[in-house]
């Protein structure tokens, strides 16, 4: 017997031990599965193991048998329990939607089904994706694979740490301030967040819906590429989804990059670990040796990215979580009537962060606070996107560090707003839908793993990828 | 400054039920949280009218779809969801969904 090494493994390897028959499908769900039994218990990625998949597997084997396959036959992957997969439950990993099963697939779901990957299970999350360390879900907390005393990040920290450990090839999450790249840093992987309108929404339970977008998380730069291609599709389902005939209109045509812009006040913040600091400057270096100019540039307004978030976000969100009302979906607590059915099921169902969210967005929207906080945040929101396509002008992209440091302890960020600074670097990329990578580079002082984030202008994916490539090879 | 009564307010405009305790602390997180974004009140901005901030976020123009008529709308035969959508109801009878009375509590 041979004793195959399939640690680590990548799409293309992954796909080449497929192709060349040295592995089926089932015995690498079945790794996969066998890694998950073992380290699940204390990591806690995962809510539900996905084992009534053989008809995937079958059709995956078939398609590789007759020579028909794609590129992500038979690859295993973890979803993030806000993406709908049709018969499967879905909970946002929140309380009141216990049990609720899945209508129909998301727009992405379909995406995989028509290359023949293999959904593996469905990890956890912030509940309703509101938060940055995976604390804040119904079903625990997650932790960090590298350091169980550590949290993964979040939102997305159970599909970051799924990868993280080993357990899938790569996962597929939803990203609103930084809940895939902020995850894939405390993790020591890669997470993409594509530009608002790349990638179809539909199928995804909704936190603030001019901020979501779907995105991969992988163990390499090419591989988010790989992802990246396959679900960047047009789809009449979701009414933001950009046409692609109108995305190369908006684009420019695809070149090498060569300058590449800092916002220097921006990353001189004083929150930045020394650790980070090091990292940031070594990769400057490197891209500075690998022949690429350096410009130091101005976004005059994107350090209030952030609480312009605070503000568009809650609001968004009080809206779309107004449908969770004991009626239609998942738990009901019976009131005296029908008001105080709502007022129990949304109290008891949602968690406290959720709860206080809620609560904030109602009060931005209220009556006399409207314009002065969500009219201006709008305001403000446009000037920051027109800052950034000014920028665009005289830079190929923009690097900034992921987070201001490595992963936090659990606990360690009680307070609600120092939780929302850790989206710091992340949220200016959201606010102005464009998209940005997360690669892993460097390690703090303890060995826990840091990350730089590339910026690029609307639908200029391509050029994070190379530049992604370049610090890796560079690690 | 946020006062309890408006956490209350708040709490029955959005249908959500808080213990005494958690207003408590609702109060503060609450003026913590809106002195954080109290920021953005600092930027002097054209009045609405001036800046189109009705556009797609990466777009140029409006994408957003026409109201007219789709050509999809006979792909969904009649009845085709009603089954998978009922079997999420909480609580159903018959084809609908059951609640508690709307009307007639506390006269």
């Amino acid at each position: 017997m041979i004793i195959m090494n399939l640690e680590n493994l990548t799409i293309l390897q992954a796909r080449n031990l497929l192709d060349n028959k040295q592995i089926t499908v089932r015995t690498l769900v079945d790794h996969y599965r066998r890694v998950i039994s073992e380290k699940n218990h204390e990591i806690n990625a995962y809510i539900e193991i996905f084992t009534n998949t053989d008809a995937e597997i079958d059709r995956a084997q078939k398609m590789i048998d007759k020579g028909e396959q794609k590129t992500l036959t038979g690859i295993p992957y973890a979803l993030k329990d806000n993406i709908l997969y049709k018969d499967h439950q879905v909970t946002s990993a929140s309380k009141i939607l216990e049990g609720y099963v899945a209508s129909y697939d998301s727009h992405v779901i379909e995406c995989l089904k028509e290359e023949g990957a293999i959904p593996i299970g469905r990890t956890n999350m912030d509940e309703f994706a509101m938060g940055s360390s995976t604390e804040y879900s119904a079903y625990g907390p997650t932790k960090n694979p590298l350091d169980a005393s550590c949290v993964p990040g979040g939102s997305s920290g159970g599909p970051a740490a799924a990868v993280a450990m080993d357990s899938c090839v790569f996962a597929l999450a939803s990203d609103t301030a930084g809940s895939i790249r902020q995850p894939a840093s405390f993790c020591g992987i890669v997470g993409l967040c594509p530009t608002y309108g790349a990638v179809s929404r539909s199928g995804l339970i909704s936190l603030g819906s001019s901020l979501d977008c779907i995105g991969p998380l992988t163990k390499t730069t090419e591989d988010a590429q790989i992802i990246y291609n396959i679900i960047n599709a047009y789809d009449y389902m979701d009414s933001t989804s950009v046409p692609l005939e109108k995305r190369n209109m908006q684009s420019r045509a695809f070149h090498k990059p060569k300058k590449i812009g800092i916002p220097r006040e921006f990353v001189n913040d004083p929150g930045i670990s020394s650790d980070m600091k090091a990292s940031f400057d070594r990769a400057v270096s490197i891209f500075i040796d690998a022949g690429y100019e350096i410009v130091d540039i101005e976004i005059p307004h994107i350090a209030l990215s952030l609480p312009v978030y605070y503000i568009i976000l809650p609001a968004e969100a009080s809206s779309n979580l107004a449908r969770f009302d004991g009626v239609r979906y998942g738990i009901r607590e019976k009131g005296e009537d029908l008001l105080e059915t709502y007022i129990k099921t949304r109290g008891e169902g949602f968690g406290k962060e959720v709860r206080r969210r809620i609560i904030l967005g109602t009060y931005v929207l209220s009556a006399g606070y409207r314009d002065s906080y969500y009219g201006q945040a709008t305001r403000l929101r446009s000037l920051i996107r027109e800052e950034f396509i000014n920028a665009f002008k005289k830079v190929d992209v923009i690097i900034t560090p992921t987070t201001s440091g490595g992963a936090f302890r659990f606990g360690e960020k009680s307070d609600p707003v120092a939780m929302y600074i850790s989206d710091l670097f992340t949220v200016p990329a959201n606010i102005a839908g464009i998209p940005a990578i997360s690669v892993s580079f460097g390690k703090t002082k303890d060995g826990m793993p840091l990350g730089m984030q590339i910026i690029a202008s609307h639908f200029n994916e391509d050029a994070l990828f190379v530049l992604g490539k370049v610090l890796e090879d560079n690690k | 400054m946020i006062t309890r009564q408006d956490v209350d307010n708040l709490c029955v405009l959005a249908r959500i039920g808080i213990s005494d305790a958690e207003r408590d602390e609702l109060t503060s997180d609450l003026e913590k949280i809106l002195e954080y974004v109290e920021q953005v009140k600092s930027v002097t901005m054209p009045a609405e009218g001036d800046m189109n901030i009705s556009k797609h976020i990466s777009q140029d123009e409006n994408i957003l779809t026409k109201n007219v008529t789709r050509d999809d709308t006979d792909a969904y035969p009649f009845k085709k969801y009603t089954d998978v959508i009922m079997n999420a109801l909480p609580d159903k009878s018959d084809g609908y969904a059951r609640v508690q009375r709307v009307l007639g509590v506390g006269e």
